[in-house]
């Protein structure tokens, strides 16, 4: 390989000789010229996967575009998972388990950050719904004080707790709150402790009658004195979730 | 665009190469400006990167520090990267690409040198702003309110030398590179301008602010970074092989197309949002139909290099263009697939949709910027790039790095993206489910920032003119290129 060969890249130094403009214009004198365009023709598979393209866009397009109304927000319908995804067919919730559930929705939201998850309540300030005798024994007593909240010391189950719970009139709607209410009084071991007849269940007549009866602002436990009885209204048989027929 | 001529130059090869020496000359101030600026900007960019990914999966290190939390790094990296480096060495090509299309000299820089000076300023105010607490939490427009009529400013004069090198060319034939280049020099002060405007300054609902938010994102790469990306491809695959483009009426198409749909892509991104459907919709669709300037774009380029494939082997430039050109593609149909409801719905604000723009961002125009580089400094320099290896080193790295982050972004993007679909499950398990691939993602950023330190020495070498005295171009194989190259080739 000699010297002058213009592939030896691996003897590189210039000679000493060699002028220096010419050395530093080195790489723009070796470039090839600046390029041009050719004008060949286009390829023909070219234009067909061009063509999927535009298929497949314009496709979608007309799927998605919600009629270009400015009201449509979703342009998928089952975007948004509104429940949990099941293998099998979807399960219809008799009646009654669905009351329950929504109840639960309810409690989740705004009752389980005081009293629990599992009703057990926190000790010495708030007191527990799971086996409590203000639970089991009448709905009216539970109604009052979810209407209207409750201050001062409060003795469940022989334990004292004391603390301040807001009302909730405002916030719960009559239904929101005969399906809480029926959750309540249902889990945890408290449909257990039910008193003879009685299957738990409140209806959104009865809520209705106890916003009308009992407007009880900075509601004390000494209020709730003989209302130990549960709210008027017809008997609901828990299959139907329709009131029974007199017996 | 002006139509095709077929001027012949009547300069000898000997005029031809002076002139070209001297518009080098007149180019190296600004251009090495703009260079060694956005490379200082790619430095702390990928510090801020590494920082940000290393977060993401240990929050605990260095907690006590605000401004080394990933809600303010993340924002910091990505603003420095787009407006330090993208831009900057962007730009730097641009100018030397058109002063060598229209063979024009530039004699009077000062402005330039001045607007390029305030530009820094903008990105310095902005990246501290972000890292103190003041960003503004939407995408490549974080940078804190006000920051953005500095930019627009220096940006409106650069660009304007640019126009007017096109006005002032000697030479009528108008090359593809002329049209994207020039493209860019108006697109991206309207999409700014009317983005910042509507945000900050006369801003309507939230909502709306949203999808003009995630409208200027898309249309950032869409617009800019794309045009001058391919800009730049377009003039060095040619040159680089000695053969024209394939085909005027594809580049035709393509550069058409490209600037129809550009500007409707980004709302996708609120697919299934509080927005009329129509917004995501048109921009999905304008996402899905690039996939038709990217075709004809790659058979051109295909065409162009059949049967010059070999140089891929031995030229710098080639290699890196090269792989750029086919990040491009995996660029826009990752775009296309993510715009689709099945994928859009998964990858729609997970780890996945930073993959793709990072492919778009260093996978395509930062590696075929490093292709730029590795082709303008001899020229400007008077001197050989010092060796292949180091070269080698600087590719396969940056190669490697930017592959396995995508891989690992897309991975931990649908492992997310379906957890964070679970009905009733608590958040953050879709973070944890990822947590691996982020781990990934940071091992990716070391050999990234392996790959850039070795391009930083090389380069300070260059810049220093420490380079390799000879006449002889630095091939990426030198001992390889010696003995198989064809003589004809050997000017790349």
């Amino acid at each position: 390989m000699s010297a002058s060969d213009p592939n030896d890249s691996t003897h590189s130094d210039y000679d000493e000789k060699v002028s220096v403009v010419s050395e530093h214009a080195a790489a723009a004198a070796r470039e090839k010229p600046d390029p041009k365009v050719g004008n060949e023709p286009v390829s023909l598979w070219g234009f067909l996967v061009a063509g999927i393209a535009v298929f497949v866009g314009a496709g979608y397009l007309g799927a998605t575009n919600g009629g270009y109304s400015n009201d449509g927000f979703t342009f998928v319908e089952d975007y948004t998972v509104k429940e949990a995804p099941s293998s099998g067919p979807k399960e219809v919730l008799p009646p009654f388990a669905k009351w329950v559930k929504e109840g639960k929705n309810h409690y989740s939201a705004i009752c389980a950050a005081c009293h629990q998850t599992s009703g057990i309540g926190q000790a010495g300030l708030y007191p527990p719904l799971a086996n409590s005798e203000y639970v089991y024994e009448g709905s009216e007593r539970l109604a009052m004080t979810i209407l209207n909240g409750m201050q001062g010391p409060i003795t469940v189950a022989g334990k004292s707790y004391n603390s301040v719970m807001t009302p909730w009139k405002d916030a719960l709607s009559d239904k929101k709150m005969a399906q809480l209410m029926t959750y309540i009084r249902t889990s945890w071991g408290n449909d257990k402790l039910l008193k003879e007849g009685d299957n738990g269940i409140v209806t959104e007549e009865m809520v209705k009658k106890a916003r009308a009866t009992h407007d009880i602002p900075g509601l004390k436990v000494s209020d709730l004195e003989g209302f130990n009885k549960n709210l008027e209204g017809p008997k609901i048989d828990p299959e139907t979730m329709e009131p029974m027929a007199a017996e | 665009m002006a139509t095709q001529s077929n001027i012949v130059t009547t300069a000898t090869p000997e005029e031809d190469a002076q002139q070209r020496v001297a518009i080098d000359r007149s180019l190296r101030i600004p251009v090495l400006f703009f260079f060694i600026s956005g490379l200082a900007w790619l430095f702390v960019s990928l510090a801020l990167g590494l920082a940000a990914s290393v977060k993401l999966h240990s929050p605990d290190i260095l907690a006590s520090l605000p401004f080394m939390t990933y809600g303010r790094l993340q924002p910091a990296h990505l603003n420095a990267f787009m407006y330090g480096w993208v831009f900057q060495v962007g730009l730097g090509t641009a100018l030397w690409i058109m002063g060598r299309l229209c063979r024009i000299s530039l004699p009077r820089i000062a402005i330039l040198i001045v607007a390029g000076i305030l530009w820094n300023v903008g990105v310095t105010v902005g990246v501290t702003g972000i890292l103190l607490g003041h960003g503004t939490s939407m995408l490549f427009l974080d940078f804190p309110k006000g920051v953005w009529v500095l930019m627009f400013v220096a940006y409106c004069i650069i660009a304007g030398y640019l126009v007017m090198m096109f006005k002032a060319r000697r030479d009528g034939h108008v090359f593809i590179s002329q049209w994207y280049i020039l493209a860019a020099c108006f697109w991206f002060p309207w999409i700014y301008l009317t983005s910042n405007l509507l945000i900050h300054h006369f801003p309507s609902a939230a909502v709306i602010n949203a999808a003009i938010g995630s409208w200027y994102s898309g249309t950032l790469l869409m617009l800019w970074v794309v045009p001058i990306g391919l800009g730049v491809t377009y003039y060095l695959i040619p040159k680089v092989v000695g053969r024209p483009i394939h085909s005027y009426q594809l580049a035709l198409a393509s550069f058409w197309s490209l600037a129809l749909l550009g500007g409707w892509v980004g709302v996708q991104h609120y697919m299934g949002g509080p927005l009329p459907a129509w917004m995501p919709a048109v921009s999905g669709a304008a996402m899905i139909f690039m996939i038709v300037p990217m075709v004809f774009i790659g058979i051109n380029h295909y065409r162009t290099m059949k049967g010059s494939i070999d140089l891929v082997n031995y030229s710098p430039t080639l290699r890196f263009v090269f792989f750029g050109a086919i990040a491009f593609a995996v660029y826009i149909l990752l775009g296309a697939a993510f715009s689709l409801f099945r994928f859009g719905k998964i990858f729609q604000f997970s780890h996945g949709e930073l993959g793709a723009q990072m492919t778009a961002l260093y996978g395509f125009f930062t590696m075929v910027m490093f292709g730029a580089i590795y082709f303008i400094m001899p020229r400007l320099m008077g001197c050989e790039w010092r060796s292949g290896k180091w070269i080698r080193f600087h590719f396969w790295f940056s190669a490697y790095g930017t592959s396995a982050m995508l891989l690992c972004l897309l991975m931990g993007g649908l492992f997310q993206g379906q957890q964070a679909m679970a009905y009733e499950a608590e958040h953050v398990l879709s973070w944890e489910v990822a947590q691996g691939f982020l781990v990934g993602r940071s091992i990716a950023w070391v050999f990234i920032i392996l790959s850039n330190l070795m391009f930083f020495f090389h380069i300070l070498l260059m810049i220093c003119r420490l380079g390799r005295r000879s006449g002889q171009a630095t091939y990426i194989h030198p001992e390889k290129a010696a003995k198989e190259m064809n003589p004809a080739q050997a000017q790349a």
